[in-house]
């Protein structure tokens, strides 16, 4: 059946549509990195001194780490001196008022990768935080959404604004030792968005974070804060993208959660970063720590992540399952092409009693991807009757590829139930064979049977995300079928 | 409408089909039986354009054109259906969803427009009633869970949206109690049109008895061994296939 | 990545004394392979925790011992022999580390079949020996691997000829006597089933009293083409004892390999059980882990697809009572060329108290496209509706626990066709988890 594999192998080359270079003029920190970078940092945004001091431990402990080697990625060594650490828009300098001041070539970027940013042109229900390179552009909605008392602005905003919530939460997720990269992302960190919803308020829209990484040779460190305050409920979603370049780009992100009593935070993401040639010539390195702490009872997190770019990818987002009966869940499609490396998963850490977990990953391999699912399951001593259920299947399409499960279980309780299935399959030729016979194309018959494959995952995803995502995976595997 | 000429089909360099010729005419329904092993279901996938086998020898046309050079999808698009002995599962995804795609896809070939999703539902949900198939199976995934008979009826479903014009019927008799084959069987017998012929493939006289093939062909060590009318059907029920050896033997 | 921490200057020692009680000290290729292993252990010593496939296993116990060498065998009495010998085998019994020509007997073997020590099997067989040791290894254990090499002290050679059928199973016992206390035996076992071949070992390892001391065994197995060779592993050593041991298999086209891996003794007990799969070889491994008190039971299985159309099925139950631990990894790879690789694991797990720890890590690696991999993990307590239910019949708590209990571990016992050994290992069972009234002749 060799002439199916053709079909298949020419069905999945893909083209990435955001790849465009924004002409302006950035304001870039040459390359390197020392105390001073950080000094610098920290005085271009104006922050108080706690927040200097909380930067310069994290790198000081930073420059005792070693280089993580257990992720089942290969890539050469990076040189943490070549990287510039700060890149932004020249005009963002004075930094711009309202929307009328902001570049319209920014503007046009965004709109461009279909984000515009003028309230009237947005659908209603969904507010945005761009931010480009390293620093916010523009926060839609902010006014209104201040109003329900939620706080929703950029990360350097907050500082400003709210130094008092930050001081209180930043940190206590991932701590700035966290591990290599979260201590590198403590120490340089640029920008993010930050979030808070305050007790018993249901957040009016769904809020999300558009990250876009423009300049040349340079990292993004971006940091995200979200608070569900007592009995309150937010959707949050993320997405990114970068242009097409030869060299590759490190982002290594930090996000926190805080989940406290009878509150719910949903968190999607849309991971669409440049992934790299054919070949495997250039593509992010998305290096990110995500973590979300069900702080007391009843909380609640989600979440639901579509990863199709990115050359490698290396993220966990987990959940510390503290409070008596909290939950927390993970949704996770992750498609591997061409060269692409992905090692993704989740921790689940179970510490309250009744607490229950749910891990649905589906791995879908191709070209000579390597995708790997990595994750933890721990059921701590008193977490009396917890529960998880995991379930990890992979898709292989082609020879060339690989899909790899490492999961870990730890139980310490013995009234702890958990299950963990997992499966690795093709595409089989009776499925296609069974299309085709129905008038359907290869091509759309294997996009049919992917998509049929994610359709648990897909349908956590918000309605709006979950049409990017699909179509992202339709444009993955697009191509010549004769 | 279907010209089988002088067909050779080995697998693994083993010959199944050893110079079969047939010829099949507009509105026509044609039986071909035969043992297990005869090469009965080969030609069906041969007709539908499955790979792995090596067509060695012959031609077969199909309203004039060259059936065999066509891929799968094109044979679909020109009017070929093929209800599957052991229809595939496909999970996650939607019957109906799969349904208004190869529809479409035909559709599309045929130089129409898409169907509008509200007409698709009402002629789909119609001809659902008539195979007294539950609407939720509409919603399910495709023969994802499925019984035998549930999975049968799906295809002949699937035949009546799609109308085609040559049906490939292999074995849908088998995995059926009597009154599944009888609604199965009324299905197809709607069906029957001046400008649509049938094949059905079987191993058992029963399915004819619902059926009435106008042509009735033998197939025995991937030949045609014997062509004849319906009566035929009723002498291999009686004696068995043995006695078509026997028969060939003297 | 490989983090190791320095090595343990005891036990180098031990390496570089004068270790004139070694066997084949006159031959030439055995002495360099020992000198090889030497350096490589001396310069890395025994693993650490900080390694991946150590994670959840911190032998620094080991090192802290500080063990002396066996050097020769204690005194073992007919009794306690006769209670480890399995009825209706051949038998090959080593003590301390040093085979007992005496307590073993391997009378009426078919014609071409070696079952002998390695330390009378030098002249004879020094070509087969030769030919085996060191061939199927693999590093996971190099630390434990390389001492062994270097130190051991004896150990089985089994050949089974080609064509040829061994109808009573081949026991190789392994016993510590009293003498035996504070000091390490090296076991080394070489088996090779040539084609088209059928036999079964059963290595039992057991002590005369509840002393501590260290095992440290390598068994190395090639099935060839066609050969069907069934391994079983009976583990009960002294609960204060530490083992580590090492089954290292190569299956050839066709080759068949079930291998039993039955796990009850020592206080620190790990078990590498690994198998390379040779073009539609068929490989089935089972286990079961009962662990009490302080025990850490460790199991690592990897079994490693190479070729087209193999397929393994593999099945570890553990039952973790007090403050034991019971550790599982189970690795599949499947290589590039392994297409229609067909790849099953189990592991089911029952935790018996508040105080145990399960850790499992199923793990598929695979790099070909056509192929079926599942693997499934459970962790969990009785059934408590199962419980009641018995109750309600009349059983007290206890006996109906040890009921359900017995329930789930008898599942893989009764896969074990030979009677004799089912027998020993329900024996296990019975001890653990004893239901009074209940009769083994009922099981």
């Amino acid at each position: 059946m060799a002439a199916s594999n053709e079909n298949l192998k020419n069905m999945i080359g893909q083209e990435y549509k955001d790849g465009f270079v924004t002409d302006i003029e950035s304001d870039s920190f040459p390359p390197g990195l020392s105390e001073d970078v950080i000094r610098a940092i920290s005085a271009k945004k104006d922050e108080p001194e706690f927040l200097l001091e909380w930067r310069l431990e994290a790198y000081r402990h930073w420059l005792t780490m070693k280089h993580p080697e257990w992720a089942f990625v290969e890539f050469p060594k990076i040189d943490f001196q070549e990287i510039s650490y700060y890149s932004a828009p020249k005009s963002m300098e004075d930094g711009p008022k309202s929307l009328d001041e902001v570049d319209p070539e920014l503007i046009s970027t965004y709109n461009k990768l279909g984000i515009p940013l003028e309230e009237q042109m947005r659908l209603a229900g969904v507010a945005v935080d761009a931010v480009f390179d390293s620093v916010s552009v523009a926060t839609t909605f902010k006014d209104k959404l201040y109003e329900a008392g939620v706080i929703f602005c950029s990360f350097s905003e907050a500082v400003k604004e709210h130094p008092e919530l930050i001081k209180q939460y930043l940190g206590t997720v991932v701590s700035q030792y966290d591990n290599f990269y979260a201590a590198l992302n403590a120490a340089v960190f640029s920008d993010g968005s930050f979030v808070y919803i305050p007790k018993g308020v249901r957040c009016p829209m769904e809020l999300s974070t558009y990250f876009r990484i423009n300049a040349a040779n340079t990292g993004q460190f971006e940091r995200t804060l979200i608070i569900a305050d007592e009995g309150s409920h937010v959707s949050y979603l993320e997405g990114c993208t970068a242009p097409m370049r030869d060299e590759n780009q490190l982002h290594a992100a930090v996000v926190e959660l805080v989940i406290l009593k009878d509150a719910e935070i949903k968190y999607s993401t849309v991971q669409n970063w440049y992934p790299g040639d054919e070949n495997g010539v250039g593509g992010i390195y998305n290096f990110v720590t995500k973590r979300a702490e069900c702080r007391e009872e009843n909380a609640k997190v989600s979440w639901t992540q579509v990863e199709t770019g990115s050359a490698i990818t290396w993220k966990y987002p987990s959940v510390v399952l503290k409070g008596d009966n909290s939950i927390g869940e993970f949704y996770s499609v992750a498609l591997t092409n061409n060269y692409q490396q992905a090692d993704t998963g989740t921790k689940m850490i179970h510490y309250g009693k009744n607490t229950s977990s749910t891990i649905i990953s589906k791995g879908i391999s191709a070209g000579h991807g390597q995708n790997t699912y990595r994750g933890l399951v721990k059921m701590g001593r008193n977490a009396e009757n917890a529960r998880n259920y995991t379930q990890c299947d992979s898709l292989l399409m082609g020879d060339q590829c690989g899909a790899h499960t490492f999961p870990y279980i730890e139980t310490k309780n013995p009234s702890a139930t958990l299950e963990h299935e997992a499966s690795t399959s093709k595409i089989s030729e009776d499925q296609l064979f069974y299309c085709m016979q129905r008038g359907i194309s290869a091509e759309d018959a294997v996009s049919m049977i992917v998509n049929g494959f994610c359709k648990e995952v897909f349908k956590e995803l918000p309605m709006e995300f979950a049409v990017e995502a699909q179509a992202l995976l339709g444009i993955s595997l697009e191509g010549s079928v004769g | 409408m279907l010209k089988i000429e002088n067909l050779h089909v080995s697998v693994e360099g083993k010959e199944i089909l050893n110079g079969i010729n047939l010829e099949i005419g507009a509105g026509e329904v044609h039986a071909i039986m035969g043992p297990n092993g005869s090469g009965k279901s080969t030609l069906s996938y041969i007709l539908a354009g499955r790979e792995g086998y090596d067509i060695t020898e012959g031609r077969v046309l199909f309203n004039g054109k060259d059936l065999l050079d066509m891929s799968v999808e094109e044979r679909a698009w020109a009017g070929v259906f093929l209800a599957f002995q052991y229809p595939v599962e496909v999970p996650g995804v939607s019957n109906i969803y799969f349904l208004k795609a190869a529809l479409n896809g035909i559709r599309k070939h045929e130089g129409l427009s898409e169907l509008d999703a509200m007409d698709f539902i009402t002629r789909v949900k119609g001809k659902m009633k008539d195979l007294d198939m539950d609407e939720k199976f509409l919603y399910r995934a495709v023969n994802e869970g499925f019984s035998g008979g549930e999975k049968k009826r799906n295809e002949i479903l699937q035949m009546s949206v799609l109308e085609p014009s040559l049906c490939l019927l292999d074995e849908t008799d088998s995995g059926l109690d009597i009154d599944a084959l009888q609604i199965v069987a009324e299905g197809v017998n709607r069906l029957r049109d001046p400008n649509r012929s049938f094949v059905l493939i079987t191993h058992y006289q029963r399915l004819l008895d619902y059926i009435k093939p106008d042509y009735v062909h033998v197939l025995a060590h991937g030949k045609v061994v014997k062509s004849g009318g319906p009566e035929l059907a009723l002498e291999l029920e009686k004696h068995g296939y043995a006695w078509v050896e026997e028969k060939l033997a003297s | 990545m490989s983090v190791t921490h320095l090595p343990n200057a005891h036990y180098s020692d031990l390496i570089a004394s004068d270790n004139n009680h070694l066997i084949g000290g006159d031959i030439d290729w055995l002495n360099s392979l020992r000198k090889k292993a030497s350096e490589e252990f001396t310069g890395v010593g025994f693993p650490s925790p900080r390694e991946e496939e150590w994670r959840y296993t911190n032998i620094s116990p080991i090192e802290k011992s500080q063990f002396a060498l066996s050097k020769q065998a204690g005194s073992v009495n007919s009794a306690f022999l006769s209670s480890v010998l399995i009825e209706g085998c051949h038998h090959l019994v080593f003590v301390d580390g040093f085979y007992q020509a005496e307590l073993s007997s391997i009378d009426g073997l078919p014609e071409g079949v070696v079952v002998s020590p390695i330390s009378n099997s030098l002249n004879d067989y020094e070509s087969l020996v030769k030919s085996l040791l060191d061939s199927v290894v693999e590093t996971p254990a190099l630390g434990f691997i390389n001492f062994n090499t270097a130190l051991f002290t004896d150990g089985a050679v089994i050949s089974i000829e080609e064509n040829t059928t061994v109808e009573q199973p081949i026991q190789v016992a392994f016993v510590s006597s009293k003498e035996g206390a504070l000091s390490i035996s090296n076991c080394r076992n070489v088996i090779l089933a040539k084609a088209s071949s059928k036999a079964t070992v059963i290595e039992t390892y057991n002590s005369v009293d509840d002393s501590c001391y260290l095992t440290n065994v390598i068994t190395e197995v090639v099935v060839e083409p066609n050969a069907n060779l069934t391994h079983n592993r009976l583990q009960a050593e002294s609960l204060k004892a530490y083992h580590i041991g090492g089954v290292y298999s190569r299956l050839e086209k066709n080759a068949i390999f079930n291998q039993n891996n039955y796990t009850f003794g020592a206080v620190i007990s790990r078990a590498e059980i690994h198998a390379e799969l040779g073009e539609a070889s068929d490989c089935c491994l089972d286990g079961l882990y009962i662990a009490e008190g302080h025990q850490l039971i460790d199991n690592h299985t990897r079994l490693n697809h190479l070729h087209p159309h193999s397929i393994s099925n593999e099945t570890y139950k553990g039952i973790m009572n007090d403050r034991s631990r019971g550790v599982f990894q189970g690795r599949i790879i499947v290589a590039q060329d392994a297409q229609k690789t067909d790849a099953k694991m189990n592991n089911r797990n029952l935790l018996l108290s508040d105080h145990a720890e399960a850790d499992t890590k199923p793990q598929l690696e695979i790099y070909a496209d056509d192929v079926k991999c599942a693997h499934g993990v459970t962790v969990g307590q009785l059934d408590d509706a199962a419980i009641f239910y018995l109750r309600t019949r009349g059983a007290d708590e206890q006996m109906a626990k040890n009921m359900l209990t017995f329930a789930f571990a008898n599942e893989m016992v009764e896969r074990i066709s030979f009677n004799p050994l089912r027998i020993k290992v329900l024996e296990q069972l019975v001890k653990r988890f004893p239901q009074p009234g209940m009769k083994l002749e009922w099981l």
